[in-house]
């Protein structure tokens, strides 16, 4: 047990110091398991995790996937769902935060990473808020925050991952994410409900628009919604494999920003350049943590951490709130997928042998993790804003995303206190 | 054109050349699926090999970016301590963290070559298609070589505080 703490200490020392942390795992995986073993069988498993890794079928979903999210995000999507969701709910107090959340909702359907759908949705929708006089925190904070949504409304590309580390069904894994997603909606727009009633001035209303005009607003948005009937329906009917499903998702969204944009040579070869080295700087942190994973499966640790938890065997609950207490703590200082792939293998024998659902607790991580994504100091999604749009300070954001976080917590607890609503569309998978 | 300038648009034109091969690497990738798909449902008779073309597309797609990542420095990073360090030691910080990811990539570099080799010795090849799989891990193997000088050079610029690339 010991000498995997220390290996975390170090590792979380070397990515303090701005060593890449794919690096920082590998590193130190790789010493840790050249000393527990010995150097040759260290460099054959690193060989061999790179080969497999690499080659690996069940992997080819994240490319696709990545590549899916890009060509609707570069294709201009967001705008049309922006205005959709702004043509229904504009009118409210609030009404703009609001129609930021369903918007964010709506383009999490088609787009597996947070970061993308909160950097998208920035250039949307906040210059609408501002000028309607909402507060800056108001608009920064709805981006933000809906963006998490990204990694929960499937497709998602955090739970193929976890799908992957845990031998879980990736099909079932996204068919758990709908209704938690739509949970998700409700709390948000709960949470900007609240925040207008004490504060009216932070989220005035807009104008009201007549049903006509709501009508053609959202026939506008078929294309986000056909795609994913088209790989959602096709996983759930299970007419699609993930794979097959995130290589027509994709094919399709070729399609579609062909016929928005016209053909440009210049623009496809961005946006593929872009998918091939996100999926490059996601596959060197798998290969990092899977090389930190095999020297953790040497030491003690895994077997201590299920004995220790063996005493808790009559109060398993108290176990995963001491999980979800991890995740956060950690979150605050690491970036998502390293969380994720650093805690999943360890955590996920000790939630099996409770007799936990490992779908159900797989919807429970991502959902702290998009907790970590908005939580301070390094909420990634904050920065994603930041970066949008320079002249609104980040403790302007952090004060806007409070709201949220603690809509996200009463939200963990509703998921973890019915199972149910997670499971209940995953015995339909076919 | 200067010699500085002539090396920096030759780097520009392997960059671009990576990026091509990277994109048409994942254009082949939904393809084939779509295809075997398409194919399947469609007109009765599936790609035949598409499992195995998939999973040789995705090495090459890996590795191909792997270059690509460090040069446009996307590697994930935690910069939430940054300011505990002195100033003055950060060029010495930014070559050890270089260094040390060169000696990460030249191990699987290494290893990935040492692993063609033996195949090429061995014979081996895909189960259906009977493709010979060496030629694609020293392609890995390469690609990753090529990342680790890019890395040493990035390591050279950091130490000696020539404006990075």
């Amino acid at each position: 047990m010991n000498e995997a703490l220390l290996a975390f200490a170090a590792m979380l020392l070397l990515a303090f110091a701005r060593m890449p942390i794919a690096f920082a795992m590998g590193l130190v995986g790789f010493a840790g398991f050249a000393l527990k073993a010995s150097a040759p069988a260290a460099l054959a498993m690193v060989g061999a995790v790179s080969y497999e890794t690499g080659l690996s079928y069940a992997l080819s979903v994240v490319p696709l996937f990545v590549l899916m999210g890009n060509l609707v995000t570069r294709a201009g999507l967001s705008e049309e769902l922006y205005e959709a969701s702004h043509a229904f709910l504009g009118h409210r107090k609030g009404g703009l935060a609001m129609a930021t959340i369903v918007a964010c909702g709506g383009f999490s359907a088609i787009c597996g990473s947070s970061v993308a759908t909160a950097a998208t949705m920035a250039k949307v929708a906040v210059q609408p808020m501002r000028e309607h006089g909402y507060s800056d925190a108001l608009a920064t904070g709805s981006v933000a925050a809906g963006g998490t949504l990204g990694i929960l409304i499937p497709p998602s590309v955090v739970l193929v991952i976890y799908g992957i580390l845990t031998q879980q069904n990736i099909g079932k894994l996204f068919i758990a994410g709908i209704l938690p997603g739509l949970v998700a909606v409700l709390c948000y727009l709960g949470a900007i409900a609240v925040t207008v009633r004490l504060d009216p001035t932070a989220g005035p209303p807009g104008p009201y628009v007549a049903w006509p005009a709501r009508l053609r607003a959202l026939r506008r948005v078929w294309g986000v919604l056909a795609l994913f009937v088209l790989v959602l329906g096709g996983i759930y009917g299970g007419v699609f494999t993930p794979t097959e499903a995130a290589a027509i998702g994709a094919g399709g969204a070729f399609v579609f920003a062909i016929f928005r944009r016209g053909w440009s040579t210049a623009f496809l070869r961005d946006v593929l350049v872009e998918s091939a080295v996100t999926t490059g700087m996601l596959f060197t942190i798998l290969i990092g943590a899977l090389v930190f994973a095999n020297f953790v499966n040497l030491t003690t640790m895994p077997a201590e951490l299920i004995a220790f938890t063996e005493r808790f065997a009559s109060t398993p609950m108290l176990v995963i709130v001491a999980i979800c207490a991890i995740y956060v703590l950690l979150g605050c200082v690491l970036e998502s997928m390293s969380m994720i792939l650093l805690t999943v293998p360890m955590f996920y024998p000790v939630v099996q042998h409770l007799g936990f659902d490992l779908i159900w607790f797989g919807i429970i991580v991502v959902v702290v993790t998009e907790i970590s994504l908005i939580t301070p100091p390094v909420g990634l999604n904050v920065f994603v804003l930041r970066s949008v749009l320079p002249d609104i300070p980040t403790r302007e954001v952090f004060r806007g995303v409070m709201p949220f976080v603690m809509s996200d917590l009463v939200r963990l607890a509703i998921l973890i206190g019915f199972p149910g609503i997670t499971l209940y569309l995953t015995r339909f998978v076919a | 054109m200067s010699p500085d300038a002539a090396e920096a648009s030759r780097w520009r034109g392997a960059e671009r050349l990576l990026g091509i091969v990277a994109a048409l690497l994942l254009v082949a990738l939904t393809l084939l699926t779509c295809i075997d798909v398409i194919g399947r449902y469609f007109l009765d008779r599936p790609l035949t090999g598409a499992f195995e073309l998939t999973e040789l597309a995705m090495g090459a797609l890996v590795f191909s970016s792997l270059p690509l990542v460090s040069l446009h420095r996307q590697q994930v990073t935690v910069d939430l301590f940054e300011w505990l360090i002195p100033r003055a030691w950060r060029r010495v910080q930014n070559a050890i963290i270089d260094l040390s990811a060169a000696a990460c990539v030249g191990v699987i570099a290494w290893q990935l070559w040492r692993r063609a080799v033996n195949m090429a010795a061995a014979g081996e090849t895909t189960a259906t298609l009977q493709i010979p799989v060496y030629p694609l891990v020293g392609y890995m193997a390469l690609l990753a070589g090529v990342t680790v000088v890019l890395m040493l050079a990035m390591a050279w610029t950091d130490a000696t505080g020539k404006a990075p690339r």
